[in-house]
């Protein structure tokens, strides 16, 4: 059994205008994903700014409702319990922040911030509190002595153990980290991804790493998920995903990621993604992708291609799907489609060819 | 009525930050005492803040001074009486009437700065009342309905917007309606409205009773008046706070809506609620002046410096001093508090935008 | 207030006339009668607050941390810690009183007398712009101030055009739109009565000091039909505010 399953999940937030707050149009941040994750694994999940990574992370942690679908956690349908039935869970899911200033409160200290979950579960007495945090502070780098400080002392980095710390204080199973690179330093970051990933083999965590591109989660990830404007657009083994890409977005993507190794730089194209990431309020028809692909027909403005499985636990959402084997391409098209339960067999059990001629 | 931009933009301690890069680290340091640092160079805050300790100190030992230096009362009439200047002997108040075919009207004695042994410092009122007395007994109670409708004021407009901010959804709704009618009327007619309607028949519902000469009545009705102006900005800043991520990380933990009131949101409003504070004393203090001086106010005899100011008006030619010093006392009073409050928000918030009504 | 005003007016009045308690006069034709020495206040006091505050504010801005900003930022709160009564009540008797430069208080309507008319004005307006100057001129200072530092002047300076140039096309008209806000709720609230002390210390028989006056008979009927007034104008002109902000920026336009 996954350890957390995604069904269906969809977040629209309200846009209300006017003196009575009318709805008068819907953002479709998260639009109908659906995803499962393994204990002890890394899923990566990836897009660019502002196609609801953050949204799908919030929602699993429940800090938001679902608008629709199914949260599963350890065989728990979650998505629509109360404040106070969601209590208890707290403790087996946490989250770290993005933003390393505005994730720690400036008026506490750090052993007060470590130490507010341990409270709130009423664990242990003050005395052991003290010692639990600081046997955190050491365990994330920092020293001991940083009980006392506060958020304005530290540095970006360091604000980014404190995060961590404060998640791994209930020692939760699932930890989404919410971009928690992406403000630092390129030269801090892979200090804070080794960090993770020790704590990972140390703790047995199983993460939800979310970046906005797929340099940073490459070497952290066992999974990729790529998003776009709500939808899952792709998802993969990462090894995999990186050699082949299917969808035309995530080909984009990667073109992005700089290789180190001139030779295969000069002979990669860069794809440059031309105009702005259309509006999740008014999405665009067919193919979400559509005004933007270089491969795009007639049939992707009319008709929605389906998540669909090409074998390996790789699954993609394209009617033109780039680095397929006619093989592969044939049998696809045989089968008869149920894209959402694709990604839960390894096999092409059900899935159907996309609609183009 | 639309919304207006409240434009709080709130920056997370902005002052800590520059405190950091003035002085480098100072471990464990808070960001109180940073913004402490940066006040305690501020000098001119400071001489106003000892301006104003001196007014409060002076106007509490009112009572020490009525005995043992004036001799009277506030509210004891002297129109008959005499005093001793300079070996001789004054009425306090000169009987008006016809002298040499023309009719002149009474007129209560004139300063007497040191003359008289510390009676009649200020002179009298046409009651034959000591105005130096009076001023700071006025004082006082001016001093207590400004500092005390400021604080009933604040708690009410925090804790509306806490749960206004924090909840949002309908509950937002409602409050922020509140607050629009309030910016529908002007401040002073609708303290008069309030305080004259309450002046003739005090307050007597929902088992409490307030009778109408209490000081209680202006202290409420100014801080009840007042609401909507500090609860909408503070809104604002909450809004904002909502946002932060350690906000989310705090729900995210498990921690209950009031926990994350108390322990998330309002220390980081302290720093802006202690700017309103002080700048709202300010301000109602010279409401207080103007409701007492229409007389929806305070009510006589009882002091205020607006009923002194009132009271001193008709005699404004003859005995100027029995208006102005009382003035003079207001205009120092909020001069000190307003000076002193912008070099506290300098130091402590210097984005939080206070709007000053009356 | 449907329901306030028909709680005021009561039964016994047949015409649904809002009356005076102690005159029984019509409180509305009362106001309406305070209508031209209001209008006449507001209008002029809100012409000099809006030139000072915003002559005061730019010098400030312009000249900031220096001496003339130093000595602006004192007297503008010198100017807001001051009482508007007690401010009349001193120039009244300094300048009228003490000295006859200035008529005693009074109004003298505009179509009777143009010259008297203003002459008569010229202390109340000043006493009442004064509170508004000292605001205006902080509040616009430290818009200006924000403003010079947001990344379009820069781009403007970096554009080549003069700093006068960006002062005026850029920075003043953008920290101005705030002030644009202010005005309108101000005005309002003076034209709806919130220039009751003022008229009442100079005597001036507007709407302001009709409440006043009741107030002095403790007569209710007038001081809540002034507030009612007052009220109207306000939200009258938060709407007008509220256009005006939609002319401005085209992204807030009401749909
Ligand atoms: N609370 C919210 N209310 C309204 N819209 C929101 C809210 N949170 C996010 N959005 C919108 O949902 C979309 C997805 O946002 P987000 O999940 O933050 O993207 P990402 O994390 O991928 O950058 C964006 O268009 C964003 O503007
Ligand atoms: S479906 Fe069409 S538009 Fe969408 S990614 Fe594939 S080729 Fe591009
Ligand atoms: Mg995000």
């Amino acid at each position: 059994m996954s350890l957390l399953e995604v069904q269906h999940v969809k977040k629209y937030f309200p846009v209300r205008k006017g003196l009575l707050q009318r709805e008068v149009a819907r953002v479709h941040a998260v639009d109908d994903v659906s995803v499962s994750v393994q204990e002890g694994e890394t899923l990566g999940l990836v897009g660019e700014s502002g196609c609801g990574k953050s949204t799908l992370g919030r929602t699993i942690v429940r800090l938001l409702e679902p608008t629709d679908g199914e949260i599963v956690f350890e065989g728990r349908n979650i998505s629509k319990l109360g404040a106070g039935k969601l209590r208890p869970l707290r403790r087996e899911m946490q989250m770290v922040f993005q933003d390393p200033y505005a994730s720690l409160n400036p008026r506490k200290r750090v052993g007060t911030i470590i130490g507010d979950p341990l409270e709130i579960h009423g664990i242990g007495d003050a005395k052991s509190r003290r010692a639990r945090v600081q046997e955190l502070l050491r365990t994330v780098g920092l020293s001991p002595e940083h009980y006392n400080r506060f958020p304005h002392e530290f540095s970006g980095g360091q604000r980014q153990r404190i995060g961590v710390a404060r998640a791994l204080a209930l020692q939760p199973k699932l930890i989404i980290a919410d971009e928690p690179v992406s403000a630092l330093d390129v030269s801090i970051q892979s200090q804070i991804l080794n960090l993770l990933g020790d704590l990972q083999e140390e703790f047995r965590l199983t993460y939800i790493f979310i970046a906005h591109d797929l340099g940073v989660v490459r070497h952290v990830s066992d999974r990729i998920a790529v998003m776009y404007l709500g939808k899952l657009v792709e998802l993969s083994p990462a090894e995999e995903l990186y050699e082949r890409p299917i969808m035309p977005y995530t080909e984009a993507l990667l073109s992005a990621v700089p290789i180190p190794d001139p030779d295969r730089a000069e002979a990669r194209e860069r794809i440059v993604l031309t105009g702005d990431v259309p509006s999740p309020i008014d999405p665009p028809s067919g193919c979400r992708f559509h005004p933007r692909c270089r491969y795009a027909t007639e049939v992707c403005k009319q008709v929605e291609p389906p998540l669909t499985d090409y074998g390996n636990g790789h699954l993609a959402a394209c009617h033109h799907p780039l680095n397929v084997d006619q093989a592969t391409l044939e049998r696809v098209r045989a089968a008869p489609e149920s894209p959402a339960e694709a990604d839960k067999s390894a096999l092409p059990v059900d899935s159907s060819g996309p609609s183009n001629p | 009525m639309g919304e207006p931009a409240t434009g709080t933009e709130f920056t997370l301690d902005t002052a800590a930050e520059l405190a950091q890069v003035e002085h480098g680290a100072i471990q464990g340091r808070s960001p109180w005492y940073l913004a402490w640092r940066r006040l305690r160079r501020n000098y001119i805050a400071f001489a106003f803040l000892g301006l104003f300790v001196v007014i409060v100190l002076a106007c509490a030992l009112a009572p020490a001074y009525a005995s043992h230096v004036a001799h009277t009362g506030p509210n004891a009439n002297h129109v008959l009486d005499t005093i001793t200047v300079h070996g001789k002997q004054v009425p306090v108040v000169s009987p008006g009437g016809l002298i040499n075919g023309k009719l002149v009207p009474s007129l209560p004695i004139g300063p007497q700065w040191f003359n008289a042994g510390g009676r009649y410092l200020l002179g009298a009122d046409a009651n034959g009342r000591d105005v130096a007395v009076r001023l700071l007994y006025g004082g006082r109670n001016s001093l207590v309905i400004g500092i005390g409708s400021a604080l009933i004021c604040i708690v009410v407009a925090v804790l509306l917007s806490l749960i206004a901010g924090y909840f949002g959804g309908w509950i937002d709704f409602v409050i922020t309606r509140f607050y629009d009618l309030f910016y529908a009327f002007p401040v002073i007619l609708l303290g008069i409205a309030l305080g004259s309607a309450l002046a003739i028949n005090g307050f007597h519902h929902f088992g409490i009773t307030i009778e109408s000469g209490s000081i209680w009545i202006p202290t409420l009705v100014i801080s009840y008046v007042l609401i909507a102006y500090v609860g909408r900005p503070i809104r604002g800043q909450i809004l904002s706070l909502r946002e932060k991520e350690f906000v989310e990380a705090a729900i995210a933990q498990g921690a209950r809506p009031w926990r994350i009131m108390v322990s998330d949101l309002l220390p980081n409003l302290a720093s802006s609620v202690l700017v309103f504070f002080t700048l709202i004393i300010a301000n109602n203090i010279v409401v207080e002046a103007a409701l007492s001086f229409l007389g929806a106010g305070v009510q006589p005899p009882t002091a205020s410096w607006g009923t002194l100011i009132a009271d001193g008006q008709t005699l404004i030619v003859t005995r100027p001093w029995l208006s102005l010093a009382p003035g003079i006392a207001i205009v120092l009073t909020v001069l000190s508090l307003n000076v002193f409050g912008d070099g506290l928000r300098d130091a402590l918030d210097p984005r939080a935008k206070v709007r000053i009504e009356h | 207030m449907e329901k306030a005003w028909h709680g005021l007016v009561g039964d016994s009045n047949p015409d649904n006339k809002l009356l005076s308690y102690t005159t029984q006069q019509d409180v509305v034709q009362q106001i309406k009668q305070g209508i031209p020495a209001t209008f006449s206040l507001t209008i002029g006091a809100s012409v000099i607050w809006l030139f000072f505050g915003i002559l005061v504010g730019v010098i400030a801005a312009v000249t900031a941390g220096r001496l003339s900003d130093r000595a602006i930022t004192i007297l503008a709160l010198v100017g807001i810690s001051m009482p508007v009564f007690w401010l009349g009540i001193v120039t009244r008797y300094f300048l009228a009183e003490k000295n006859t430069w200035f008529p005693d208080g009074e109004y003298v309507g505009l179509t009777a007398n143009p010259v008297q008319w203003a002459y008569h004005l010229i202390l109340p307006w000043t006493v009442l712009a004064v509170l508004y100057i000292g605001f205006y001129g902080r509040v616009l200072r430290n818009n200006i101030l924000d403003t010079i530092n947001e990344d379009f002047v820069r781009t403007a300076r970096a554009k080549g055009l003069s700093r006068r140039e960006v002062l005026t096309k850029h920075v003043l008209r953008n920290s101005l739109i705030p002030v644009v806000t202010l005005f309108g709720l101000d005005f309002a609230g003076v034209l709806g009565g919130g220039a009751i002390l003022t008229e009442k210390v100079f005597d001036l028989h507007g709407v302001g000091w009709y409440a006043a006056d009741a107030l002095d008979k403790f007569d209710l009927p007038p001081i809540m039909g002034v507030t009612l007034y007052g009220a109207g104008f306000i939200v009258l002109l938060s709407v007008l505010v509220d256009l005006f902000y939609a002319y401005l920026d085209p992204r807030i336009r009401p749909t």
